[in-house]
């Protein structure tokens, strides 16, 4: 076997082939201009990184803002509030405040039921006038009643007897009757010990 | 051959080459073609539905609405103002479990669980959704709920972090006094629309603009590019009303028409040298915080929406008229004679009869017949220019909606007896805020001040935009204005308004009491009143000018005086000193609270009967000539001479007001066919007719 393939041989110097060699500047130019394009856009990333965290701090201040106005608002609305005279006098009559030559106040109250917590009575008060300068106790009639003293309401509370109450039961009122039978033997001698 | 053929079969290497390269060159082509039309597929043909999609994914686009502008007081108090409020709804589409969403949700905004596992089920079998779960709540309950709503489990861009939950933002108007000026701030509907006093009038200022805000957001949900439609951002308006005077005004009222059971009553408060309105009150009134509470009754604005015949208090005008013109001075006298006069046929009379008198007891007192008489030396075209000049008949232009221009008919279409009548206050109609200013022109030397009831509008960062610059008109002058103060003045201190007496500072003014028109009864009403005192003080420097009207008192008296005269009073002590006016010293109040009822008594009534809407009222005592022909005597001495000419030579009904429809005399009125002469002074009567 002949190789037919010709076998020419090779300069191991680049130079010595006919390629001439790249010279340094022109890499430092391209690692320059690499460098300067990377920067760039690693430039380029942090302005858009920056500029989006900033839109994000302007969303959230304007937020904020927006939310203080509200907060201010609801503020400004609370103290006019509180200091128009409507409220004070409001205010000073739930302190029991009266004013001057007006007849004191007695305010209905609702008082739940205790058969029915759900229901309210209303307790009806009846305000005495007072004279100019007179003070006078601030007392009130109502004419509300206890649920278990009204007539339409039962109040005696009937109990179940036990099986056990039930079984005893014939015992129970033969002791039952010794002691009422004792109770009479006993009491005239009682009196008749008085005499 | 072998080696020959073989050597033909052998394959070109460089053909090969080629060949394979442009091989991978056609897949490469391919792959490129096929890259590229479906690029053009995407961004050509479906370009919409994808930028919509990608916009879905990371662009909000939400519409708020601005704040409605803020309603201050003179002192800078919040009247009406907005703030947010948040609503929480439901996409039930995209809630898997309504059940155990319904759980989570009654027990973060209150309700019962059925109930709203009810409204959601059925929502999402509808395909709905929106549907609103809790509204009006404040950024804390706004707080909370998101705590309790949030699902660990769930990522979403917006609050609350569960899914198929959402909060919308909105708006609530808040009016912190209350019921406090409430007919002049009015209110506004739930859609931000003013629909009562300043709200309505000044909607365009206060109306808060629609904004258009386009988020864009990251794949966290976070906000990075924010744009927003920038609009003009509503004002605020600052009033002339004072709270402190407002509410002393509106106590003093509502107190005064408790005690009087009075239908309702009205009260206005005006700066004189200004012309600033310092308080308006109408009671009963409303809380323009409970819309749905509102009586329809009560919503007018009766200060500047409805007309009233004034009754003496309209003396001013006709007093004034005579006065400018030189035609009487209050020291000169005139005869009252017998105290009834008769003019086109219609008797006008007082109670008693005052004799003579000079002009400053006939005003004190009140006198019909005195006034009918001023009236008509003035006549006819000077009367009519003098009302015109202190601005009836015509809006007075304060910044209120719906103000009236009141009833004032020209010359043209008046009967024999309207000078008379007008004389008196009754063929007129004005409003409260009219007389108002009228009584305050004549604190103010004569000068009209346009009243105004807007101080500034200004912008949000503070900056005035517009100050109100009010219209000034010299009506009668300074001389004229100076002796009706001293006609005032006796009112109050000898005459009908005793009871408008103040300590430590001199006041004047004058009653006026004249009887309603009956809309049932088609005629006056004897047992209708409106009473009302119109005033100013101090005397020589007037700071406020005061006016009280009061619609059908019952208890405790009818006559101005007596009714509204008091809260004149109560009034005036209270603001005066807070407008830190110095007292003049005390005053020792020269009677005792006995008023003199006005002489006129019931019957500041006469004729006419024009009335607009019931305001107007008509003619008491009327008699016609053709019933008192034996009565009837012409003096020896007339004070007037009415031409014949100026008289109709049959009685006709009145004709309407302009916008009036014609009403029935209030009493019987047989047409006289032929009236000798349109003024005659009644013999003494032998019974005497009319209330005293």
């Amino acid at each position: 076997m002949r190789n037919r393939t010709a076998r020419r041989p090779r300069p191991a110097n680049l130079s010595d082939r006919g390629i001439g060699t790249l010279p340094w500047s022109y890499f430092v130019v391209v690692a320059i201009c690499a460098c300067v394009i990377a920067a760039g856009f690693l430039l380029a990333a942090r302005q858009h990184f920056v500029s989006m965290d900033l839109g994000m701090k302007n969303s959230k201040l304007r937020k904020q803002l927006e939310d203080f106005e509200s907060e201010n608002r609801r503020l400004t609305i609370a103290r006019e509030v509180a200091l128009s005279p409507v409220e004070i006098t409001r205010t000073a009559r739930s302190f029991g405040f009266v004013e001057v030559g007006e007849p004191s106040l007695a305010i209905p109250i609702s008082v739940p039921s205790p058969k029915d917590p759900e229901k309210a009575v209303l307790v009806k008060a009846v305000a005495l006038e007072t004279k100019a300068g007179e003070v006078q106790a601030n007392i009130t009639r109502t004419t509300y009643q206890r649920p278990s003293n009204r007539a339409d309401m039962k109040t005696d509370v009937v109990k179940k007897p036990s099986a056990a109450a039930v079984k005893d039961a014939p015992a129970a009122k033969k002791e039952t009757a010794k002691k009422e039978t004792k109770k009479e033997t006993t009491k005239p001698t009682a009196a008749k010990t008085k005499k | 051959m072998a080696k020959q053929s073989k050597r033909t079969t052998r394959p070109n290497p460089r053909q090969t080459a080629f060949t394979r390269f442009m091989l991978i060159v056609a897949v490469l082509v391919l792959w490129m073609g096929g890259i590229g039309v479906r690029l053009v597929n995407l961004q050509v043909t479906r370009h919409e539905w994808l930028k919509e999609r990608a916009d879905g994914q990371r662009v909000d686009k939400t519409e708020t609405k601005l704040p409605r502008g803020t309603i201050f007081d003179r002192n800078g108090r919040a009247l009406a103002m907005s703030v947010r409020v948040n609503m929480l709804y439901a996409d039930p589409t995209r809630i898997e479990d309504t059940k155990a969403a319904a759980k989570v949700l009654a027990k973060a905004i209150g309700g019962k669980e059925k109930e709203i596992a009810v409204k959601l089920a059925d929502a999402k079998e509808n395909q709905r959704q929106f549907v609103p779960l809790t509204k009006g709540l404040g950024e804390q309950d706004f707080q909370r709920i998101n705590q309790e709503l949030d699902d660990p489990k769930v990522k979403k861009p917006d609050a609350p972090n569960f899914n198929g939950l959402h909060w919308r933002e909105g708006q609530q108007r808040s009016y912190p006094y209350e019921s406090l000026a409430a007919h002049v701030i009015g209110f506004s509907n739930a859609a931000g629309i003013g629909q009562a006093g300043i709200e309505q009038s000044q909607n365009d200022i206060l109306f808060g603009a629609v904004i258009k805000k386009r988020q864009e957001r990251d794949r966290l949900g976070r906000v990075y590019d924010e744009t927003i439609t920038e609009k003009e951002p509503p004002k605020d308006v600052e009033l002339t009303i004072s709270v402190p005077i407002q509410f002393m005004v509106e106590q003093a009222l509502a107190k005064a028409v408790t005690n009087s059971q009075a239908r309702s009553g009205t009260a206005v408060v005006i700066d004189n040298k200004t012309g600033e309105i310092l308080a308006l009150a109408n009671y009963p009134t409303f809380d323009p915080n409970k819309l749905n509470e509102i009586s329809h009754e009560n919503l007018s604005n009766a200060a500047v929406q409805q007309v009233y015949s004034p009754g003496s208090a309209f003396k001013l005008v006709t007093y004034s008229s005579a006065l400018e013109r030189k035609l009487i001075t209050p020291e000169a006298e005139i005869d009252s004679g017998n105290g009834s006069i008769e003019v086109a046929g219609h008797r006008f009379s007082d109670s008693h009869s005052i004799g003579r008198v000079n002009y400053a007891k006939a005003f004190a007192h009140s006198s019909n017949v005195c006034a009918i008489k001023t009236g008509m030396k003035v006549g006819k075209e000077g009367f009519y220019q003098t009302l015109q000049n202190f601005g009836f008949g015509k809006r007075t232009g304060v910044e209120l909606p719906a103000e009236t221009n009141g009833i004032v008919r020209a010359p043209a279409r008046w009967n024999g007896d309207s000078l008379a009548s007008m004389s008196i206050g009754y063929e007129i109609g004005v409003t409260p805020l009219q007389m108002a200013t009228a009584f305050a022109t004549i604190a103010n030397n004569g000068v009209r001040i346009q009243p105004h009831i807007i101080k500034e509008i200004r912008q949000s960062d503070e900056q005035v935009i517009s100050v109100a610059q009010p219209e000034k008109i010299q009506v009668v002058s300074a001389e004229t204005a100076r002796d009706m103060k001293i006609l005032m003045r006796q009112v109050v201190l000898a005459g009908t308004g005793r009871r408008a007496q103040l300590k430590g500072y001199s006041s004047a003014g004058k009653t006026g009491t004249a009887w309603k028109f009956d809309e049932k009864l088609k005629k006056v009403n004897s047992a209708k009143y409106v009473s009302s005192f119109i005033g100013f003080a101090p005397v020589e420097d007037p700071a406020v000018t005061i006016a009280v009207v009061m619609d059908e008192p019952k208890v405790g008296g009818r006559d101005g005086g007596q009714v509204a005269g008091p809260v004149f009073r109560e009034i005036a002590q209270q603001i005066l000193p807070e407008l830190n006016v110095k007292p003049e010293g005390y005053i020792e109040p020269e009677a005792d609270d006995e008023a003199i009822p006005e002489i006129t008594a019931a019957n500041d009534a006469p004729p006419a009967g024009i009335g607009a809407a019931g305001a107007v009222a008509a003619a008491v005592k009327l008699e016609t000539v053709a019933d008192k022909k034996e009565i009837v005597k012409k003096p020896e001495k007339p004070d007037i001479e009415v031409k014949p000419a100026a008289v109709p030579k049959t009685a006709k009904p009145k004709a309407p007001a302009a916008e009036a429809k014609p009403k029935p005399s209030p009493t019987k009125r047989e047409p006289d066919p032929k009236p000798k002469a349109s003024v005659k002074e009644k013999a003494p009567p032998e019974k005497k007719k009319g209330k005293t």
